[in-house]
């Protein structure tokens, strides 16, 4: 299992401001919310997906 | 009619239960992108997700009565579809989500930032899946749906710790897969 520092949980559940963590942490508290970002946009049309792998 | 203009959720409910159905299309218009969404990356497949949403109303309209705090109708609805997903799960194994079985193609129009965000969303998408269904749905109800953990609780049923514990979990599992593909 990979435990990370608990700041970073704690920065991501708003217990923390992301400034009152080390810098050193904050580019994982960064990764995450990007890739909750990622995730909530629209996805692409199915179209696009499914035609490469008919290709 | 626009859904901004419209009654909060409880007077919908109201309106519905009273007899007009047509008000039932608020509810849809409301919340049926943000469900879609939910049950896509719970079931890794639009399709499937379409499918679990659409029951989820129906079975949402038949049982409205039983919604006994229509002032958070959000939530009862992600439970509906939660449900949803995880019966679709049983069906098949988590191996077999599919993420719609293709990255996406590349179009001449992308960019060189839009293809590396696309490989990135590949990247999370897969991480996502590799999740058990537990965990990956406190991670989706938390950082994609942004519910508090008190919602996540009304909506799985689950009590707080454990949400955290799984949601923190996911987390520990993404930074990984980010980290090692960085």
């Amino acid at each position: 299992m990979n435990v990370i520092d608990p700041r970073i949980h704690q920065a991501l559940d708003g217990e923390l401001a992301p400034e009152a963590i080390p810098v050193e942490l904050r580019r994982a508290v960064a990764q995450i919310a990007a890739a909750a970002d990622l995730l909530a946009a629209p996805p692409p049309p199915a179209d696009r997906r499914r035609a490469s792998s008919h290709a | 009619m626009h859904v901004r203009d419209t009654p909060p959720d409880a007077e919908v409910v109201a309106l519905v239960l009273a007899g007009d159905t047509e008000a039932f299309g608020v509810v849809i218009r409301r919340y049926e992108a943000g469900l879609l969404r939910f049950a896509t990356r719970m079931l890794g497949s639009r399709d499937a997700a379409a499918d679990a949403v659409a029951e989820s109303f129906v079975r949402a309209y038949r049982h409205l009565a039983s919604c006994r705090e229509p002032a958070r109708l959000r939530t009862w609805l992600y439970r509906i579809v939660t449900n949803r997903c995880k019966s679709h799960l049983v069906r098949r194994s988590v191996a077999d989500v599919s993420l719609d079985d293709a990255p996406p193609m590349a179009d001449p129009a992308d960019t060189e930032a839009a293809l590396e965000r696309a490989d990135q969303l590949l990247l999370v998408e897969r991480a996502l899946v590799d999740l058990s269904p537990d965990k990956r749905e406190a991670f989706v109800l938390k950082h994609v749906e942004g519910l508090s953990y008190e919602e996540m609780a009304a909506v799985t049923g689950e009590r707080i710790p454990t949400l955290k514990m799984r949601v923190h979990r996911a987390r520990e599992a993404l930074l990984k897969v980010l980290e090692d593909h960085a």
